[in-house]
């Protein structure tokens, strides 16, 4: 794994190279996410991505939830959809205009909050016990969490 | 969604100063701390949503980092909705709160 997952293309964009799993890996992520979203079994795995907005006014909440929560939805599949277009693309190099990796990168958090959520993940989680009974999903975590952060740097050139 | 760019106006036929003055008192918008998301995260969706310099963004991530919770923006009730509705398409934990 090279120090940063995305670069800053010659022709403008940004461009991460991914190999065929990894490419495969994210596609079935999103996937994952779309059902979750449309047809959420475990809502409890989807909580960070509904934060309640008025924690103390039930009503204005309930309001609120009515009119935004279906419009949260839409606009996540929506970035599912259009991400899994960029990635479909032929070859090892994958190029997003600033917009689609801005998409991207909320699509790689929603991920990320989901398989936190089901971690249980805490502050001092930066390092793992090998012997957890679930390392894969740890290992995924970290992978995407390394993904989201080289985003953020290749956008802010730091 | 449509951006609003006007603050919600009741029409009262009798304003009392008590309601008129907690019509106009701004919503404001809380990122709370939360372990998922990532600093390097947060600032860039400060910066982004809400035009802040690298420093005033860094320095509210540090505030919800470190106290838990930041206040990043107070506004109009449908504008601040959708400073919510923004932060939570980025994924970040924030909440409204007004005073009555």
């Amino acid at each position: 794994m090279s120090e940063h997952a995305f670069t800053r293309g010659r022709g403008g964009g940004y461009v991460l190279r991914l190999g065929t799993e990894e490419r495969a890996l994210v596609s079935r992520l999103l996937d994952e996410l779309s059902s979750l979203l449309t047809d959420p079994t475990d809502p409890a795995m989807t909580a960070r991505l509904f934060p309640v907005v008025h924690p103390d006014r039930p009503e204005q909440e309930a309001e609120y939830q009515r009119l935004m929560r279906d419009e949260l939805v839409t606009s996540r599949l929506a970035g599912i959809t259009m991400v899994k277009d960029v990635l479909g693309g032929g070859g090892k190099k994958v190029t997003f205009t600033e917009d689609q990796l801005g998409v991207f990168m909320q699509a790689l958090n929603s991920v990320r909050l989901v398989l936190g959520t089901m971690l249980d993940v805490t502050e001092d989680d930066d390092t793992f016990p090998d012997d957890a009974p679930l390392v894969p999903e740890y290992q995924l975590y970290a992978y995407l969490s390394w993904l989201l952060d080289s985003a953020v740097h290749v956008l802010t050139g730091a | 969604m449509a951006a609003v760019t006007s603050p919600d106006t009741v029409v009262l036929d009798k304003p009392s100063i008590a309601e008129s003055t907690t019509e106009d008192r701004p919503w404001v918008v809380i990122v709370w701390n939360d372990p998922i998301n990532l600093m390097s995260y947060v600032t860039f969706v400060l910066q982004k949503l809400f035009g802040y310099s690298l420093e005033k963004a860094t320095e509210l991530m540090l505030d919800v980092h470190e106290k838990g919770k930041a206040v990043v923006a107070s506004d109009a009730r449908e504008r601040a909705e959708m400073h919510v509705f923004r932060l939570h398409e980025h994924g970040l934990w924030a909440t409204l709160e007004h005073d009555e």
